[in-house]
């Protein structure tokens, strides 16, 4: 078979995932990664961590360039991908870039969303998205007096409490305004309220259930209006509303976009040798084979995994996406896997809450495992996927997973291995 | 050998009720236990789950910092702690409980094979659920000369032959083997070896040694391969006393439960029921009355450096004792009791010598253990046990023995077991 040439853009998780897969099939094909970023890859998962000095910057890469030499592919760093034109199999990048190719994969990963709210100019008020709005951080904080220094961070899910949590372990105090509650996208209200105690014990302050109506900055502090007529005041104002696929420069392509990048379970477009993976795309989903983004890392491995088969010849189905998440807190953990909600012909089986200081939620539907919750209980949440994605007959045990979940899922987990 | 890494191996499903020795031994070297018992007593679940050291690792492709890497020469998947943030989304990634996320610390942990020496957990563990299988230990054997002769005197279907052979592969040429009348074929080998009288065989191993230490040549090794008769009954005064005195010597019984060679005479390692030429079968008689003697335990409480059972149905399981029992011989006694069938005097056909092996194992009528100074621990777990019926059933020696006398046989199985089980579980003797 000839020689093919690959090309990557973006190098997220997705790309990584993509490159590896397309190495260990073909040891031949030309492979070319190109970053708009300027410095090597990195996940942005990383940077609350980094913010809270659990790691220094050298560590953070996630790949360096004898990763690259040793999987002998190309990394170009610093061009932005502008334009692709499917039917010459040409991609244009910023400044009069051009790179032909027999396959590309899109992995552009996701961009902040930024609210229309009065005042508010993206620049001045700041995201948490990539290494760059990292060290802008550092570099407004810097030399002011910890203690005294508040944050206001807008929005509520993992971002910005990963965020808070990285600023109140430097020492800063921190203001979460979020519209309705925290974390509302993976944990229920019982759930989120568990790590909303644990957040306020530590000093954070949540203000919940109001949006912000207009800011405006007084001398060098920001002055926030909310929407029940609240005011505050803060030192530095970071955007964490969330993200959206980054598909801008597909515009005129003949590239399928609806809210992202729409692929097949092939992880391909709908232009030939075109493919999509990451937070960029829209892929089916585990449960419903229903279209939906999952901007998670854990999707993104799968997604480029499933694209770099595709693209080195190895036909592979993606089995669709599965929501989750974790979040590890002051010494906690609340992870919610799969469809929590409990939707029409779905079983839920709860217990614990505020009180009690953890919770457990099961989902089931027909026999099944669905979905589940855990905050502050031993429990592997790795099994629960296994149980979720083997789509184990848990019915006559399910009362036992709730009592115990890490002993009894670790159980069927083995059984069903070792059978 | 590329394509072939060294494996924790998980070997049976039920760990004894309430043991955490691994996790103990684990936690003693990182701090935190990256190995976890799960034990649901009332499911019949008890067992452990650890890493694979996965080919394709999920935790590594989900890192975000690139913390998590595979060794491409041993394939131990590693996380490096100062790059590791603590997301946790390795844990999550992993289905198998591989990862374990310790909150206080605020990172994840998992098994790194004890960085390539024994792992902990499976000298902890008392009875080798855990096991550290070396895919090559058998193998290269197999690819040195064969230093036993062509041809051979013994019956056929005899496992004696085969289980010389593996002896001299795995002890190798610097070796002097002692040797007495009967079935042995180790005069057939290419190695020094020395005719003694059945009544004298550890006396003459003792002075062979002593004289190799004398004039510096600690290097050669002595040792026998011998029967259950000159082993439990007329030579084993001199044995005991060497093994009082911790002679330099490995002592191998091949137990085939009688005296074979002269003509099937019961000795006393011949189990209760069985037939032989002097425990017949009649109206009042009923094979052997008494139960036999167990030469393994006698041996283990002489303190020595090595104990083990083995047998032909084993091989990687005798294989890897005879390293272990070479080695202690050079410090002191070691003892190998091998389990082999003679399908001549047990009246059974020529060619079940092996299966034979198998079943005495799969029933409990001959456990495989170890006892490195003086722990025990067993090296082959039988999950479900089969009734002794289906192993006397394969022989000829048994066929007289009703329900009621099976019973009784099924008794002093049980017993020997239980015993062995509770020295596997305490402290070391």
């Amino acid at each position: 078979m000839a020689k093919k040439r690959h090309l990557i853009v973006g190098s997220g998780a997705a790309g990584l995932s993509a490159l590896r897969q397309i190495r260990s099939l073909s040891a031949e094909d030309e492979i070319k990664v190109i970053s708009m970023e300027n410095c090597l890859p990195y996940s942005p998962t990383a940077l609350p961590y980094l913010l809270s000095g659990k790691i220094e910057e050298p560590k953070l890469w996630t790949a360096d360039k004898d990763y690259f030499d040793q999987l002998r592919a190309d990394l170009v760093l610093g061009k932005r991908l502008v334009a692709v034109l499917p039917e010459k199999k040409e991609a244009l990048f910023g400044r009069g870039g051009k790179e032909n190719f027999d396959t590309l994969l899109i992995a552009t990963g996701s961009e902040p969303l930024f609210p229309v709210v009065e005042g508010m100019k993206e620049g001045e008020v700041l995201g948490f998205h990539t290494l760059k709005d990292y060290q802008e951080i550092l570099q407004r904080m810097k030399g002011k007096p910890k203690a005294k220094s508040v944050v206001l961070i807008y929005g509520g899910g993992l971002v910005a409490m990963g965020l808070a949590q990285g600023l109140i372990k430097k020492g800063y105090p921190a203001k979460v305004i979020v519209r309705s509650r925290i974390l509302r996208r993976y944990f229920d209200p019982e759930a989120g309220a568990l790590v909303d105690k644990v957040f306020s014990s530590h000093g954070a302050e949540m203000v919940t259930g109001s949006e912000i109506d207009r800011v405006g900055k007084k001398g060098k502090k920001w002055e926030v209006f909310l929407s029940d007529g609240s005011q505050l005041s803060g030192d530095l104002l970071v955007n964490c509303l969330g993200t959206t696929p980054r598909v801008s420069f597909l515009e005129g392509s003949g590239i399928a976009v609806d809210g992202g990048i729409v692929v097949d379970r092939s992880m391909r477009t709908n232009k030939e040798d075109i493919y999509a993976a990451g937070d960029v795309a829209i892929a089916k989903d585990f449960f419903y084979g229903k279209e939906g983004g999952n901007a998670i890392l854990p999707s993104a491995v799968e997604q480029g995994k499933i694209a770099g088969s595709n693209m080195a010849g190895e036909v592979k189905e993606y089995e669709g996406w599965v929501s989750m998440n974790v979040f590890h807190f002051f010494g906690k953990g609340a992870y919610s896997i799969g469809l929590t909600n409990g939707d029409e012909g779905m079983e839920v089986l709860k217990d614990g809450g505020k009180s009690k200081g953890w919770y457990k939620k099961l989902t089931i539907k027909e026999g099944r495992l669905v979905g589940a919750v855990f905050v502050n209980v031993d429990v592997d949440p790795g099994v629960m996927l296994y149980l979720i994605k083997n789509r184990l007959e848990i019915e006559k045990v399910k009362e036992k997973i709730l009592e115990k979940p890490g002993q009894v899922s670790r159980w069927l987990m083995a059984r069903n291995e070792r059978a | 050998m590329r394509g072939f890494n060294d494996t924790l191996a998980i070997r049976r499903m039920s760990c004894p009720e309430g043991c955490r020795a691994c996790e103990q031994a684990c936690k003693k070297r990182l701090g935190v236990s990256v190995i976890k018992t799960v034990q649901l007593p009332e499911e019949g679940f008890s067992s452990v789950v650890v890493c694979n050291q996965c080919s394709e690792p999920d935790c590594m492709g989900v890192c975000p910092t690139g913390a998590i890497s595979k060794n491409g020469t041993n394939g131990i998947v590693t996380i490096a702690s100062e790059k590791c943030v603590g997301c946790g989304l390795c844990a999550l990634a992993c289905p198998y409980s591989g990862i374990f996320y310790d909150e206080k610390q605020g990172k994840s942990f998992k098994c790194d094979r004890c960085d390539g020496e024994e792992p902990r957990c499976v000298k902890a563990c008392p009875y080798s659920v855990l096991s550290y299988v070396k895919s090559r230990t058998v193998i290269p054997h197999f690819h040195e000369g064969d230093l036993l002769s062509a041809g051979t005197g013994l019956c056929a279907g005899c496992p004696l032959e085969l289980g010389a052979r593996i002896m001299l592969k795995v002890l190798g040429k610097n070796v002097i083997t002692f040797r007495t009348p009967g079935c042995q074929p180790i005069f057939m080998s290419r190695v020094c070896s020395v005719p003694t009288l059945m009544t004298n065989i550890a006396s003459s191993m003792t002075g062979a040694s002593r004289y190799l230490r004398k004039i510096g040549r600690e290097d050669v090794l002595c040792v026998c391969y011998v029967g259950d008769g000159a082993t439990a009954d007329v030579g084993f005064q001199p044995l005991s006393g060497a093994a009082a005195r911790k002679e330099h010597i490995l002592y191998i019984c091949c137990d085939n439960e009688a005296y074979m060679n002269t003509g099937i005479q019961s000795s006393s390692t011949t189990p209760l029921g069985a037939w032989t030429s002097t425990t017949w079968v009649g109206e009042e008689v009923k094979g052997k009355m008494v139960e036999g003697k167990y030469m393994p335990l006698i041996m283990l409480m002489h303190d020595i450096s090595y104990v083990a059972t083995a047998t032909v149905a084993f091989l990687e399981d005798y294989v890897i004792k005879l390293e272990k029992a070479k080695k202690a011989a050079m410090q002191g006694t070691a003892y190998i009791h091998l389990h082999t069938p003679c399908p001549t005097g047990w009246r059974a056909p020529v060619e079940s010598g092996i299966e034979l092996s198998r079943m005495a194992v799969e029933t409990n009528y001959f456990t495989l253990w170890e006892a490195e100074d003086g722990r025990v621990r067993f090296t082959h777990h039988v999950e479900k046990p089969k009734p002794i019926k289906d192993y006397c059933g394969m022989m000829g020696r048994f066929s007289h023995l009703k329900e009621e006398e099976l019973k009784q046989l099924q008794k002093v199985v049980d017993r020997r077991y239980a015993l062995i089980e509770r020295l596997a579980s305490s402290e070391p003797i």
